[in-house]
């Protein structure tokens, strides 16, 4: 277990997630949402720098 | 399906409760008892400390190649196994919370949603940070993500590399500058030759990092 600032870059898309499973009932949308976020960040990263 | 206990099914006949599926909306009488409710924090409370407890071991020993190689896998598996045997030892099935594909439309929907909702504005933010906040102001409190430091690290190589070949860049007479031009204004020096830009631009590459 670390205690790094940056591992709040996890918990809060965490909740963002449950809100998902909770609206939809199903994990697929928070799934997906997290499999989009993966590739806009790699997108992002490869573009500005 | 959870199973819930419905006090509305308690008929005139005083007859017990029927377990029935969680079809209608929930009532205003909460069904779990406060000791129940107790009983499933502790439990979550354990199982979650437990697992936690397990990985940072495993993270401890990363030396060891055996475990390095597969403390991500023994982690997922951890984390979601063994909440699941414990609701396989009371009957219960991992669809019944969630990890189903089902309702495929009303899940699509929500992604679709919050994709378009969260990303644009999060890239425009992270955009400003990267390129305008992060090195104007917070390299000097060291809290960038190690990912944009990286990025930062290569910017100053490169205005290093403008500096030996003694070229204007852009990176060269950015905002990194600023501090540094005010610092050498007070102490009297040529601030506006050429001289006075190469100094002040080779010695920040060399101090932000």
């Amino acid at each position: 277990v670390t205690f790094h600032p940056a591992s709040l870059l996890v918990f809060f898309p965490g909740l963002l997630f449950g809100v998902l499973r909770i609206l939809s009932g199903s994990v697929l949308a928070g799934t997906l949402f997290h499999a989009t976020c993966n590739l806009v960040m790699e997108i992002l990263h490869r573009s500005l720098g | 399906m959870v199973v819930r206990t419905n006090f509305d099914a308690i008929g005139a006949d005083c007859s017990l409760p029927v377990p029935v599926a969680d079809s209608s909306p929930p009532s205003s009488v909460s069904p779990v008892s406060a000791a129940s409710r107790r009983a499933i924090f502790r439990e979550v409370g354990l199982l979650f400390l437990g697992a936690t407890v397990l990985v940072s071991v495993l993270y401890r020993l990363r030396s060891i190649p055996l475990v390095e190689s597969n403390i991500a896998v023994v982690a997922a598996v951890a984390f979601l196994y063994l909440p699941a045997l414990l609701l396989w030892r009371r009957g219960h099935e991992l669809e019944d919370f969630g990890l189903r594909f089902r309702p495929i439309g009303r899940s699509l929907l929500l992604w679709i949603a919050l994709t378009m909702l969260v990303l644009p504005p999060f890239g425009y933010c992270y955009e400003l940070f990267v390129h305008r906040l992060c090195p104007q102001y917070l390299m000097k409190l060291v809290v960038c993500p190690t990912p944009i430091a990286k990025t930062l690290q290569a910017a100053a190589a490169a205005a290093a590399a403008h500096c030996v070949a003694g070229a204007r860049g852009r990176v060269a007479r950015g905002v990194f500058l600023s501090g540094l031009h005010s610092a050498a204004a007070r102490r009297g020096d040529d601030v506006h030759g050429e001289r006075g830009f190469r100094r002040r631009r080779c010695l920040r590459s060399d101090t932000i990092w």
